[in-house]
This record gives structure tokens, sequence and C-alpha cells, in this order.
């Protein structure tokens, strides 16, 4: 029998703090707004976290070995373009979608090729092939929006249906996110990319092919981004050039709120998760209690610099 | 041979730069000549300035990706005070005040409570730049823009210069100084280097992380306005393209001198800056502008490992990895 001051000292953990947050966040906003705590609005708050869960899976692991990628909004926007453009030639969804995601993954190649062979830093390659990948979706269509007439009704099915209430799309997030956890806790592939992130000199010497791992991290974000672009372009029924931006700092933040959670301070797949949780709960609350929405992106920068000053702190002692 | 081959990279940039003007030059007749010269450094003004803050950020190892964020809260600052009535200079001053805060919180919380900088700076930009949008809600800010003279900041001309470039030319000399020529530049590079033997060497290491990102975070709010101002209305999101060209810009610089330069970073945002100027003469549409940025950093990154990879130097990594 574990005594029970035990119990509600590990429930107050630093690494659990965030989950706390989310709970009073979901807690406070179904108080305010009747809106909030429909089971309908609780379900479209799980299913608008998809797209951008998926989208930062790969980001996840390529921070957590110590690299950086900040080319996912863009080539999720190349995606995109990239879908409706083919679409719009006249190839059925399937066909584009495979495509699409083809030629995405060619920018991760770039990125990876640039840091691996090219021994540069990640986050100059990654705004390298990121300028590329906006400039060539902007070329499709000279800058502009690519709308489509009509939505394949297997792809309006995975980003809008739901089975037996819930949302295709969060079931699908939470497959993949299992199967990464999987990989990321029960396999060598996970305890390399840990190793790698801890100290990079050691793990060269212990064996592990940094090369490789990188590349294909790098490779496998760009797949994730280019997947949710192409769920970007059904479900705003267009190419959308631009819609990069806004991913940007949602992106970072969801992994990087993330990495507080469980791991406390390395980013890890459920904290993902959580971390896009938490921004869907925030925004979707945030526009039903009529607020304006800039108070999301203050209350998101804050938390941000609050957990990882709780996280940092707690681990030198200072906090406990 | 030796000569060459250690300056492999200088030699093989300087080909680059005048291929690009000879090329511009067959293609455009307007290109080389003295008025489009001008432009095309009032052009370059507005990245190279931002990138000469980030400059000093690298130079101490570490990464701000929020200096534009805050660049969109200063100038929207300024743009109120000019709504409300102030005159240009208080309303310039009184909008770089914010940035300087910003700068030192960035600071207090990277050098002296030792936080992620990726992640601080994101989470700072965040929060700033959802606070920018309390001014207008995000619209433009228009009142009293033409009768202020705020416009003045980017039209006037002195000594036959546009001020910005005036501005451009006063703040390199003055960095060049700073960092090249001084005991704090020392000071800057040796905790860029090594912060522990840093600050064994009775360097005040907290203090300089401070003021790296106070002088990062007020150029580019600077910078910003002057970009405001040629607009001739507060606009929210001006800043948000200060980012990747400075960045491209400072890795440019890197790559051709091997470290976070002053004369690096003007290079690299003068490379950058013809070849959109030559490409803008040509008609060559806006959105093709972040694929010169992306083409230029990829091939300078090359350039530069072709050097490492015949073995004289190594390339001393600007940035380190932030979310350790």
């Amino acid at each position: 029998m574990v005594p029970a001051k035990t119990i509600v000292k590990t429930l107050f953990k630093p690494n659990l703090i965030l989950l706390w947050v989310l709970f009073l966040m979901v807690f406070f906003f179904s108080t305010q707004s009747a809106a909030f705590r429909s089971v309908e609005n609780l379900m479209e708050v799980l299913r608008s976290c998809g797209i951008i869960a998926l989208m930062v899976l790969g980001v996840t692991w390529i921070v957590a070995s110590g690299e950086t990628d900040i080319s996912f909004p863009e080539i999720a926007g190349f995606a995109s373009m990239m879908t409706a453009l083919l679409v719009k030639n006249g190839m059925i969804w399937g066909a584009a979608a495979v495509l699409a995601v083809l030629s995405g993954i060619l920018y991760g190649l770039l990125s990876g090729t640039l840091i691996t062979r090219f021994r540069f830093p990640a986050l100059i390659a990654t705004i390298a092939v990121g300028s590329l990948a906006k400039a060539v979706a902007n070329m499709i269509n000279k800058g502009q929006p690519l709308y489509l007439q009509s939505i394949d009704p297997t792809v309006q099915f995975l980003v809008y249906g739901k089975v037996l209430g819930v949302p295709v799309l969060f079931i699908l997030v939470v497959v993949v996110y299992l199967l990464a956890a999987w990989i990321q806790d029960y396999t060598t592939t996970g305890q390399h990319l840990y190793a790698l992130g801890e100290n990079r000199k050691a793990s060269l010497e212990a064996g592990i092919k940094e090369k490789k791992i990188i590349m294909s991290f790098f490779a496998l974000s760009a797949l994730l981004a280019s997947f949710s672009g192409v769920l970007l372009a059904a479900s705003f029924s267009s190419g959308q050039p631009r819609i990069g931006g806004s991913f940007f700092i949602d992106g970072l933040t969801t992994v990087f709120l993330g990495a507080m959670i469980i791991k406390a301070g390395k980013p890890n797949v459920l904290g993902t998760l959580i971390g896009a949780i938490i921004i869907s709960v925030l925004s979707n609350g945030i526009t039903l209690m009529g607020v304006p929405y800039y108070i999301g992106s203050i209350i998101k920068g804050l938390l941000m610099i609050a957990g990882v000053a709780v996280i940092v702190l707690s681990k030198r002692g200072i906090i406990k | 041979m030796n000569k060459i081959k250690e300056n492999f990279s200088i030699i093989a940039f300087s080909i680059l730069t005048l291929i690009v003007l000879v090329v511009f030059g067959i293609f455009s007749e307007q290109f080389l000549t003295v008025g489009n010269f001008l432009k095309a450094f009032k052009h370059l003004s507005i990245t190279a300035i931002s990138a000469l803050g980030l400059t000093f950020v690298v130079s101490i190892g570490h990464n701000d990706m929020s200096f534009h964020y805050f660049s969109c809260f200063s100038a929207m600052t300024m743009s109120w005070l000019i709504g409300l009535g102030f005159a240009p200079v208080p309303a310039i001053l009184l909008g770089l005040l914010p940035a300087v805060l910003f700068g030192i919180v960035n600071g207090v919380a990277i050098g002296t409570f030792k936080l992620p900088d990726m992640i601080v700076t994101i989470g700072l930009g965040s929060a700033v730049y959802g606070l920018a949008y309390i001014y207008s809600g995000g619209s433009y800010i228009y009142r009293n823009f033409q009768k202020s003279g705020i416009m003045e900041l980017n039209n006037a001309v002195v000594l036959g210069l546009p001020l910005p470039v005036i501005f451009l030319i006063l703040l390199y000399v003055g960095a060049w100084v700073l960092l090249h020529r001084s005991v704090h530049g020392r000071r800057f590079y040796a905790i860029g280097g090594n912060k522990k033997a840093a600050l064994y060497s009775a360097v005040p290491v907290k203090a300089y992380i401070i003021a790296a990102f106070i002088i990062c975070a007020v150029l580019s709010s600077f910078t910003n306005m002057i970009q405001i101002a040629a607009q001739g209305k507060g606009y929210l999101k001006g800043g948000l393209m200060l980012l990747m060209p400075s960045w491209a810009a400072v890795f440019v610089g890197i790559s051709i001198f091997k470290k976070p330069t002053v004369y690096g970073t003007f290079l690299g945002a003068f490379l950058i800056s013809i070849m959109q100027n030559g490409f803008t003469l040509l008609a060559v549409p806006f959105y093709f502008m972040d694929f010169v940025i992306g083409a230029v950093l990829i091939l300078s990154i090359i350039i530069s490992s072709l050097e490492m990879s015949s073995g004289s130097k190594k390339v001393k990594k600007g940035a380190q990895n932030g979310a350790s």
C-alpha cells in the first residue's frame, strides 16, 4: 500500500504540472461557457488538434535528438498547394496525396543532407529549405490560393468524419502517436535518439549511426508535415501557399510545451500530443468566450516560459 | 597556393558576387546605375540593420527567434504614439523602450537563469506579438502619419544619401568598432567560445548576454520603424519578414569568415539584397525572393564545407541547438 502522501506528491511533480494546467483550463472554460462543455464541442477540440499534432510529430524527435526543424510549416503549405494543383488537373485524390507527400519528403532529404553531409547547424539548413518550400508553394499559382470544386468523400471522412461520435482524425492521431510512443520507448531507435540528444560525441563513439538516424528523422518530419498539408488542402477545399506562417509558433509551442510533460525537459511524443490538446483547448475556449484571439498567443507564450522555468529550476533543485 | 586554400570561401564569394553583378548588368540596363544602387542600398538597410543585431546574439553562441516579434511591438508602439500626436523623434525613442525591456527579459532568462534560448525566445516572442495587437486590434494605424513627419525617417536625403543608408553606415561602423576593435568584442567572442572560461577570465558573462539581446531587439525594432515609415502606415505584420533574411545574412557571413562578424553579415545581406534587387528589375514576382534567400544560403553552406573538406580550417559553429 503506497501512502497517500506519496501519491499526492507524485501527482504534483513538476513534470505533470502542465496536465494540471490543461485540467484547470478545461474546468475554467466549462464553467464560463455552456457551448464549450457540450460533447460536440469537446470532440471538435480533439479534431482540431489533429492536424497540428500530425505536423509536429517528427519535429518532436528532431528536437529531442538535439537538432531543430523550422521548415515544417512551409513544407505543409507546399504539400497543400501541390495536392490542389494535381487534383485540379484531374488526378484522383489518393494519387495526388501520395505524390504531394513524396515531393514533400524531398525537402526533408535536402535538409538532412545539408545537416549530415555539409555539417551545418540544423536551424540554418531548415531556414534555407523552408524558404525554398515557401517560394515553390507560391510559384505554383503565382502566390494565390488554388480553390477546389470538390473533395473526395474518403478524404472528407478522414478530416470531418466521426466513428461512434469520435472524430476519425483524432483516432488516426492516437494510433499514430501510440505507434510512435512504442518506437520511442521500446526500440533501440528510441534509445539512440535520446542518446544523440544527450551527448553527440559519446553516441558516435558508441557506434550509433548518427547520420542515418538524423536523415530519417528529417525525412519523417517532412513526410508528416506534407501529409498534414494534404489534410489542410482538404479541410480548406483549397491549396494555401501562405498557410505555413500560422503554424510556425503553434507547432513549436506544441513541441516545447510537450517537452515539459512526462519526460521533464525532453521532447516526447505523448507530451507533444498533450501539448497539441492544450493549444486546441485554449484557442477553442478563448473563441467561445468572445475574448480577442491574440490573448491566446500571449497566454501560450507565458505558459511556455513559465513551464520551462519550472522544469529547469526544479532540475537544479531551486524549486521542490 | 596555401593562401588560396585558406581564403577559399572569401575568393569564391567574391567571384559569386562579381558574377551576380555582371549577369544582372547584362540583362538589365538600369542595374548598374547610381540611382539603382542607392535604391538597392536603401532596401538593403532594412535587413542589414536587423541582421547586425542578430550578429551579436550569434557571436555569444545563442539563438534569437523573437527579435522580429519585438520589432512588431515596437513599431506599433511608435505608430500609436504618432497617432496620439507625438513628434517623430520622441515617438521613436519611446517605441524603442519596450524593445530594451524585452531584450533584458530575454537576457536575464537565458543568461542569468540559464533557460534554453529557443524556448524562451519563441515563448516571449509569441506573447509580445499577441500584445502588439492591443494598439489597434490588428488594423492599420494611419492617423497623423502624413503630417507628423515620421515618413522622413525613410524619405529624407542627407548629403546626397537616403537617411536609412546613413543609419546603415553609422550603425555598421559603430558595431565594427565595438565587435572588432574593442575589448568588448573580444569578450563577446570569448563568451561564444566558452562561457565558463570567459567567466573565470573575469568577463561579466551575464551582463554581456543581456547586452547582446538588447542590441538585437533594439536594432530590429529600429529597422522595422524605418520600414513602417516607408509604408506610411502602422502595420502589425510588417516585422515578421525580418526573421529569415536576417538569419540568412548572418549565416552567409559565418560561412565566408568562419565566425559571426560585422563585415560578414554586411556582405551576406548585400549579396541577398542585390540579387533581390536585380530580380525585381527583371520583373520577377515577389514570391521568388524567398527562393533567392534559400538558394544563396545553401550555396554558401556548400562553398564553406568544400573548403572544410579540403581540410584547412574548422568551422566555428555560431549557433548551438537550443532545446538541451
